[in-house]
């Protein structure tokens, strides 16, 4: 059975989603709130497996500040977050807030059913146009040629240092072959390792393979 | 003597004429887990729109009840063929537009009012006031209904 607690300021709101969720499709609801403050202190008390979560509760603590404060206390709760706003600004501080989930009011109802289901098992939720915004963003960021990774961070020159010595030659073989001092391929070498958080050679090695860097033949 | 039932029908005729919509009706949500529909409908072309049964959470009484609020799908809407698919009551009676007004008791919705057009229409905010007006005139008859067995047309 999943427990629910439906937070959500319209009393309306409320009532109508207990009477939609409570008692089919193995969810129960166990409780609501008006506010995140009520939220807050109805999660404590009652430990739902998932907190359906209005955005936008003009009378008290919203959703968002709620979501946050929530997963402080009890990471363990999954938050839906269930709005009316089809708006990716509101998206991303959502799941920046820490919300598994994130859909609309005007959502088809299997789709809700869906949703709780799926964040109830640790999985994350996201209505379809959501989901390619997302993506959108994320592509747009690659475009824009913001950092993905810690690779991204390296100079050209570091991640040639970085091809040599997982390929396993020495500083000095790699200083003559670029022509450049044996003291400027260390100082690279400890760069690109601190940059990847990497201690030791043969983690160079690994790593280097799984970026698709040696090459056998 | 006239009965509820005679009085939402009534209800329902004059809310069409006043509104010059082409559809009208009253949905009870008397037992929503035995699934809901269109008790009383002014208007309709066919049979059809009383005989569609909504599951719980499905169509516009779904959308009513997770907004808690009324829902207007007219002209303004950009992708409103596409909702139109959503809910049958709007493919039974070839409604283009529709405005649906939940009639509160306090916390509990207890029906919806529809008016509905057969061209493509923009609801003005002075019709869904009245619309509105007319719900919570509904609300006593409603609860009147419900201390007999419920009836339609």
């Amino acid at each position: 059975m999943i427990r629910i607690l439906v937070v959500d300021d319209h009393i309306v709101v409320r009532s109508g989603l207990m009477a939609l969720l409570n008692g089919k499709n193995g969810m129960e609801v166990i409780g609501d709130a008006a506010d995140g403050q009520e939220a807050i202190q109805k999660a404590q008390e009652l430990k739902p497996d998932v907190v359906l979560m209005d955005f936008s509760m003009p009378q008290g603590m919203d959703g968002l500040t709620a979501t946050l404060e929530l997963k402080k206390l009890l990471p363990d709760i999954a938050v839906l977050i269930l709005t009316m706003h089809d708006d990716e600004e509101y998206l991303f501080r959502a799941i920046q807030a820490g919300a598994s989930g994130y859909i609309l009011k005007s959502a088809p109802h299997d789709e809700l059913v869906s949703a709780i289901q799926s964040v109830a098992t640790g999985s994350a939720y996201l209505y379809p146009s959501a989901t390619k915004r997302l993506m959108n963003e994320y592509l747009d960021a690659m475009k824009n040629g913001e950092p993905q990774s810690a690779f991204d961070t390296l100079s050209e020159r570091e991640r040639e240092i970085l091809s040599w010595v997982a390929k396993g030659y020495s500083n000095k073989e790699i200083a003559e072959h670029l022509i450049i001092s044996v003291k400027t391929v260390e100082t690279h070498k400890s760069n690109l390792m601190e940059k990847l958080g990497l201690k030791t050679r043969p983690d160079l090695v690994k790593y280097a393979m799984k970026k698709g860097m040696l090459n056998f033949e | 003597m006239i009965t509820i039932k005679d009085h939402i029908e009534q209800v329902l005729d004059s809310l069409r004429a006043r509104t010059g919509s082409d559809f009208s009706g009253l949905l009870l949500m008397d037992n929503p887990d035995a699934g809901l529909r269109w008790n009383f409908v002014s208007g309709n072309r066919s049979i059809r729109s009383k005989q569609i049964i909504l599951r719980p959470g499905q169509g516009l009484p779904g959308l009513v009840m997770r907004l808690g609020r009324r829902v207007i799908l007219d002209d303004s809407i950009p992708d409103i063929r596409k909702l139109r698919f959503d809910n049958p009551i709007m493919l039974a009676e070839n409604l283009h537009a529709v405005a649906v007004i939940p009639i509160l008791k306090e916390r509990d919705i207890l029906g919806l009012l529809m008016i509905g057009s057969r061209k493509p229409t923009l609801y003005s905010s002075q019709l869904i006031e009245m619309i509105e007006q007319e719900a919570e005139m509904l609300s006593p008859v409603i609860e009147g209904l419900k201390s007999g067995p419920i009836s339609s047309r």
